[in-house]
């Protein structure tokens, strides 16, 4: 049963109370976050399997390490961080012959919606499908960055790496993904009528 | 040049500009079509990009994590406190000590002054003929000893499982 009450808590409250030892909290902490982790972990990894996995991993690893938490950053930055670096070691212990099944955002489905919700959902298909088809450390940057409207100053936080590292990196993950759109999806560059 | 100027679209479109360069920035923006053009293909992408919708996790997600957490909770505190040989271990002892102590209360030595007979007989597992006179007394020691242990053990489980209740996880 959920708890509605609980659900109202603030993320510092529900830890404090994870750490008083109420499990029941982290799962409302837990069912909060765990599209976002998801989505994040889908985005480096490619493979719902493995997404799963990984984002499983993450919410162990955040119950076993809350203590450390530092309450001074937000709580978000701090569990984005271990879903990337999770993601990421799963990406290093990958065995290099194994084919990997390859999410295909085509399954989202597009079906019971108007014209223009249909037309939005394959534009987000199209950019799923073209962020696929970057290497998995800046896809995850890019996914946290637009997706989950992450700063610059807070995907350094999430990513271990240095400001001009993200810069960097977030720099050339957005001019690979300019070239895969205007080759593969030039639609997009003009979906949006701007003035 | 094109990296430049793209550099540049993601600077201003990430609001990274300070007011003079943004100034340049615009003016350029009205004077090169080329730049104009990339930057609305940017604008565009960093919008598409921005209305993408949350991958939903798997239903049973937060099901297998509470599972996972609960059972190295488990795992940990039965592996730390050894508590079911531990307490075995008690018993045995207090069985052993309880036993000697009744061998020598409950024996017909106790009348005349107890001595290590008394408690020789005991070890070897049968009472002395002698003391079989006193009846009920020189059954009691064997019926409190064989009472005893099942009842540590019994305790002992009642212990266990009252400790694993109280890392279960409530659902409310």
């Amino acid at each position: 049963m959920v708890d509605y009450y609980k659900m109202m808590h603030s993320d510092d409250q529900l830890i404090t109370m994870i750490l008083n030892g109420d499990d029941s909290s982290f799962r409302i902490l837990m069912e909060k976050y765990q599209n976002y982790m998801y989505s994040v972990c889908l985005t480096i990894l490619k493979t719902k399997n493995e997404a799963e996995e990984a984002t499983q991993d993450t919410f162990v690893k955040i119950y076993r390490s809350l203590d450390k938490y530092n309450s001074d950053s937000k709580f978000s930055s701090w569990a984005y961080k271990i879903a990337y670096r999770t993601s990421l070691d799963y990406i290093r212990k990958r065995k290099p012959t194994v084919d990997l099944d390859v999410v295909d955002y085509a399954d989202h489905g597009v079906a019971d919606s108007s014209d223009q919700e249909i037309q939005s959902k394959e534009v987000s298909l199209q950019i799923l499908n073209a962020v696929n088809q970057l290497p998995g450390d800046e896809a995850g940057l890019i996914r946290m960055f637009y997706l989950e409207e992450m700063s610059i100053k807070e995907l350094v936080e999430a990513s271990g790496l240095s400001l001009s590292n993200v810069k960097v990196k977030l720099y050339r993950a957005r001019k690979k993904l300019a070239d895969v759109i205007s080759t593969q999806y030039p639609e997009i560059e003009s979906y949006f009528e701007i003035a | 040049m094109m990296d430049k100027s793209l550099e540049k679209i993601f600077r201003y479109i990430d609001g990274e500009m300070n007011s003079a360069e943004m100034e340049l920035f615009q003016v350029e923006l009205k004077s090169n079509s080329e730049l104009n053009k990339m930057y609305l293909s940017q604008l565009n992408i960093h919008r598409a990009l921005s209305q993408v919708p949350t991958s939903t996790a798997p239903a049973h997600l937060a099901d297998n994590v509470m599972s996972m957490v609960t059972k190295k909770k488990f795992s940990t505190e039965k592996f730390n406190s050894f508590s079911g040989l531990k307490n075995i271990a008690i018993g045995a002892v207090a069985s052993v000590v309880i036993t000697i102590a009744l061998g020598f209360i409950f024996s017909n030595e106790t009348v005349t002054g107890y001595s290590m007979g008394s408690v020789g007989r005991y070890l070897d597992g049968m009472p002395d003929v002698a003391t079989m006179t006193n009846g009920l007394y020189a059954y009691s020691k064997y019926i409190c000893i064989s009472l005893i242990v099942p009842l540590l053990i019994i305790l002992d489980g009642y212990l266990q499982k009252r400790n694993a209740k109280s890392y279960s996880i409530s659902e409310n």
